[in-house]
């Protein structure tokens, strides 16, 4: 079962008193910028390879379409500083979303190595929920039922949501995490939106002389399609 | 399966959301859906989300639906219904 933080209704502390992963003297700067926590952002913790495009696509129009603002990694430095932005960005979240269904190994060149991203930003996300349990919540998101039980069987106890690898599977597992009190859109509606992106990327792509999805302002450009589309989507509701 | 989270946060606005993305001015002026609005004056106009004032004003929606699209290509246009309905007249549909 995922780790359920935040439902206490406990006052937060001020930022400088709560604890971090990170000594404070190497937050400081990192912090500038992401120094409060986004009530409706969602950290998505995803491969940013061709097989998973779709499934990208998936979890920008799904978040979107629910109320939530997604953030990625893209367009983050390289190299000490990143990992300092990492972790700003994971504590500026209020969830985040890890997915683990590439345990395999990448064969891609110079060598064919397993991923070991997803799982290390998870632990940080694992350590950030655990010394400030109100203000994180985290998920895990797998393609292959029973399988994180060997791939990290240090999060034994932890039910992942199981999307099987397709479109349909993402969108309905967020729909089954996030429940809104008010105007929960149906799955339909998700998958709407999800066509209008894939629609719409070919164009988006083309403006911002990208080769694939994964740059930063592709990203962007996605999440305001989406919202664009959710939107609409909710006016043309509203009108029937 | 974890156990739903039950998400009272307000959905945000286009304009809030295009903000918080960091996404710049003239990007989600370009993005931002397109509009034929019924006036009571017997105008259509074409009103691109974020703008007070009408981009274009025609006599028929045909007209104005067309310039929507050649502002708007392959991009959903809503456009305003002119029937009075119960409901009174803030409905939409797609072009």
């Amino acid at each position: 079962m995922a780790q359920m933080a935040g439902t206490s209704g406990a006052k937060p502390k001020p930022r400088e008193e709560r604890a971090s992963i990170f000594p404070a003297r190497q937050r400081s700067k990192v912090t500038k910028d992401l120094g409060r926590i986004t009530e409706n952002a969602v950290f998505l913790n995803i491969p940013y390879d061709q097989r998973f495009r779709s499934l990208y696509l998936a979890y920008i129009a799904g978040l979107v379409h629910l109320g939530f603002l997604p953030r990625v990694t893209l367009g983050l430095p390289s190299g000490a500083r990143r990992l300092d932005k990492i972790s700003a960005l994971i504590e500026s979240c209020r969830y985040s979303i890890h997915d683990l269904s590439r345990v395999g190994i990448d064969r891609n060149p110079p060598f064919a190595t397993p991923r070991f991203n997803m799982p290390f930003e998870l632990g940080l996300a694992v350590a950030w929920e655990r010394a400030n349990p109100t203000r994180h919540t985290w998920f895990v998101f797998e393609e292959k039922n029973y399988r994180i039980q060997k791939s990290l069987s240090d999060i034994n106890g932890t039910d992942p949501q199981i999307h099987g690898g397709i479109v349909s599977g993402v969108l309905r597992e967020l729909s089954n995490i996030f429940r809104r009190t008010r105007d929960q859109p149906a799955l339909p509606e998700l998958t709407s939106t999800y066509h209008t992106i894939s629609r719409r990327l070919p164009r988006i792509l083309a403006d911002r002389g990208a080769a694939t999805p994964y740059e930063a302002q592709v990203f962007q450009d996605l999440c305001y399609e989406a919202k664009v589309a959710a939107d609409s989507l909710m006016l043309l509701k509203g009108s029937r | 399966m974890a156990p739903p989270v039950r998400i009272t946060t307000p959905i945000p606005t286009l304009e809030e959301f295009g903000e918080e993305l960091g996404l710049s001015r003239s990007r989600r002026r370009t993005l931002a859906p397109v509009f034929v609005e019924h006036r009571a004056d017997r105008e259509y106009v074409v009103r691109r989300q974020g703008n007070s004032k009408a981009n274009h004003v025609f006599a028929t929606q045909k007209e104005a639906v067309e310039k929507a699209r050649e502002l708007s290509p392959n991009r959903t246009i809503l456009i305003e219904r002119v029937r009075d309905g119960a409901d009174g007249r803030d409905k939409w549909r797609k072009a």
